[in-house]
C-alpha cells in the first residue's frame, strides 16, 4: 500500500511488524501470531535484512508464486541468507535441469515407490514399538519420530546401519548450524562424504538406488558433486522434514487422547487428520524465490531479482481457504494445504511421508491404547533450521 | 475430447489424478497414464481443472 503523504511504498516496518526467520523472539505461538498480523494489515510485507525480501503472507498469494516458476525462480537457494556455495538439485533449479534432477530421484519417491515401502515401514514401526513397549512408557521423538524416517530412507538407498548413522550424525550437525557461518563446511564434508559412496558404488555395484544414479547418471553427465548434492538434500529433507510431521502428529494425539477412538474406528479418518495437523503445524514454514520480472503482488511490485519468501505456514492458516484455520477440524475436507508445497518444487517425499506417518499412528493407536504426554515437552522455538523447521524435540508419554 | 500427456515434461506431481482419478493414474515409473483419453462432455470441467493443475503444464486437451 502507498502513504498518502508521502507517495512511498509502506513498508513491514511502518506497520511494526516484520517475519524474521532468525528472530529469537520467533516462537512457534508468535509466529502464527505474526502471520495473522501480516494477514491482516500487510499481505506482502517487507524487509530490510539479508538483502532484502519480500515475505508474502496470503493463501492465494503464496500458491500463486509456488506454481509460476517462470517468474519465481529457485536458483537463489532455500536458505536465507545463504549458507553455501552450492546448489542442491532440484530444489534450487529452474526448468529445464529441474526435470532432469526430478526424474533421476523418481524411482526413488513416486507414489509407486512409497506403496511398495509400506510392508518394511510397517515392519521398522513394529519393531520399534517393541522395543519400548513393555516398559509403559516412551519418549516418541527419540524412539520413533526420528528413527522411523531414517531406517527407512537408508533402506531406500539401500545402505547399512554405518550409513543410517553417519547420516544421521551429519544431519543433527548440519540442523544445528544451518543459520551460521559453519553450515558450509558441513555441506562440504557431507558432499564428500557422497563422493565415496558413490566411488565405492561404482566399483562394486549393488541392487540398489545409489548404484543405479551412477549407472543412470553416465549418460546424463551430471557431475558427480552435482548428485552429491542432490543426496544432501535428499536425505535431508527425507528425514528431518518427516520427523518434524511426525512429531507434530504424534504430539497432537498425545495432547488428546480423546479423539483416539474415533480415529480407530474407521481407519479412513486417519490419513485425513494426519493432513489436517500438517496444516495446522507445517513442518517447514517458508521457502524462498527470486523474482525474475517485475510481479504486483496485491498493491505491492515486487521487483525483478528481489527475493520473495512464501510463508507456506502462514498460508496453511489463512480464513479465506480454510473455515475455522485456527482450530484443528480432524475431518477437513478439501483440506489443500501448502505444508508439500505446490507447483514444480512440491515436496517428491510426499507419498512417502505420508504413508511413514499414517502407519506410524495407526500402529501407535492400536498399540499404546490412550497414549498421553507425562512430563515435559520440548518443542523447536524459536524455529529452527534456519528459522524454517517447526517441530518436537522431546515428547515423553504413557498409556 | 482428446487428452494428451507430455511425458518429456511430466514428472508425476500426480495433481491430475486428485483432480481427475477416472482420467489419469500414475505409472509405476511415476509418469501420469491416460486412463480414458476422450471421458465425454460431463467431464470437461475436471479434465479442464486436471489439466490446469498440472505444474508442468504436460496436460494437453483438445476437443473435437
Amino acid at each position: 500500500m502507498t502513504d498518502e503523504t508521502t507517495g512511498r511504498t509502506k513498508t513491514t516496518e511502518d506497520h511494526g511488524l516484520t517475519f524474521d526467520p532468525h528472530s529469537p523472539d520467533l516462537t512457534p505461538e508468535r509466529a502464527y501470531e505474526l502471520y495473522g498480523e501480516l494477514r491482516a494489515e500487510c499481505p506482502v510485507a517487507h524487509g530490510e535484512k539479508y538483502g532484502g525480501y519480500w515475505a508474502l503472507a496470503k493463501y492465494e498469494d503464496v500458491k500463486a508464486a509456488a506454481m509460476d516458476h517462470e517468474r519465481f525462480s529457485s536458483s537463489g537457494g532455500v536458505y536465507v541468507p545463504a549458507v553455501s556455495e552450492h546448489r542442491f538439485p532440484p530444489i534450487d533449479f529452474d526448468p529445464p535441469e529441474h526435470a532432469k534432477f526430478r526424474k533421476l530421484i523418481a524411482p526413488l519417491t513416486s507414489a509407486a515407490a512409497a506403496k511398495q515401502m509400506e510392508p518394511a515401514i510397517q515392519a521398522t514401526v513394529d519393531r520399534l514399538i517393541d522395543s519400548f513397549v513393555d516398559e509403559g512408557r516412551a519418549e516418541l521423538v527419540e524412539q520413533m519420530s526420528i528413527p522411523l524416517p531414517l531406517d527407512v530412507i537408508t533402506q531406500l538407498y539401500g545402505l547399512g546401519p554405518e550409513h543410517a548413522r553417519d547420516i544421521r550424525d551429519y544431519s543433527l550437525e548440519f540442523l544445528e548450524h544451518a543459520s551460521g557461518s559453519e553450515g558450509q563446511a558441513v555441506v562440504s564434508r557431507v558432499c564428500a562424504y557422497w563422493l565415496t559412496v558413490f566411488e565405492e558404488r561404482r566399483n562394486d555395484p549393488r541392487d540398489d538406488f545409489i548404484s543405479d544414479l551412477v549407472r543412470v547418471n553416465s549418460d546424463l553427465d551430471v557431475p558427480d558433486e552435482e548428485l552429491a548434492n542432490m543426496m544432501f538434500i535428499l536425505t535431508y529433507a527425507g528425514h528431518d522434514s518427516t520427523a518434524l510431521g511426525l512429531g507434530n502428529t504424534l504430539l497432537y494425539l498425545a495432547e488428546h487422547p480423546e479423539v483416539h477412538d474415533h480415529l480407530l474406528e474407521d481407519p479412513k479418518r486417519i490419513p485425513v487428520a494426519v493432513d489436517e495437523i500438517l496444516r495446522y503445524h507445517a513442518p517447514l514454514h517458508w521457502f524462498p524465490r527470486l523474482a525474475t520480472e517485475d510481479v504486483p503482488i496485491a498493491d505491492q511490485l515486487v521487483k525483478a531479482g528481489e527475493r520473495v519468501m512464501l510463508l507456506f505456514g502462514s498460508a496453511n492458516r489463512d480464513a479465506d481457504v480454510f473455515p475455522r484455520a485456527d482450530e484443528i477440524v480432524l475431518d477437513r475436507s478439501p483440506n489443500r494445504h501448502l505444508s508439500f508445497g505446490a507447483g514444480i518444487h512440491t515436496c517428491p517425499g510426499m507419498p512417502l511421508a505420508k504413508a511413514e506417518i499414517r502407519i506410524a499412528v495407526t500402529t501407535l493407536l492400536e498399540r499404546l491404547p490412550g497414549f498421553h504426554v507425562d512430563g515435559d515437552v520440548e518443542r523447536t522455538t524459536p524455529l529452527e533450521g534456519g528459522g524454517r523447521h517447526l517441530g518436537v524435540r522431546k515428547l515423553p508419554v504413557t498409556w | 475430447m482428446n487428452i494428451t500427456v507430455d511425458l518429456d515434461k511430466c514428472c508425476g506431481y500426480g495433481d491430475c489424478v486428485l483432480a481427475a482419478p477416472d482420467v489419469f493414474d500414475l505409472d509405476d515409473d511415476n509418469v501420469a497414464r491416460v486412463l480414458d483419453p476422450d471421458p465425454g462432455p460431463g467431464a470437461e470441467d475436471t479434465v479442464a481443472e486436471a489439466a490446469a493443475a498440472c505444474p508442468v503444464g504436460a496436460i494437453e486437451v483438445k476437443t473435437t
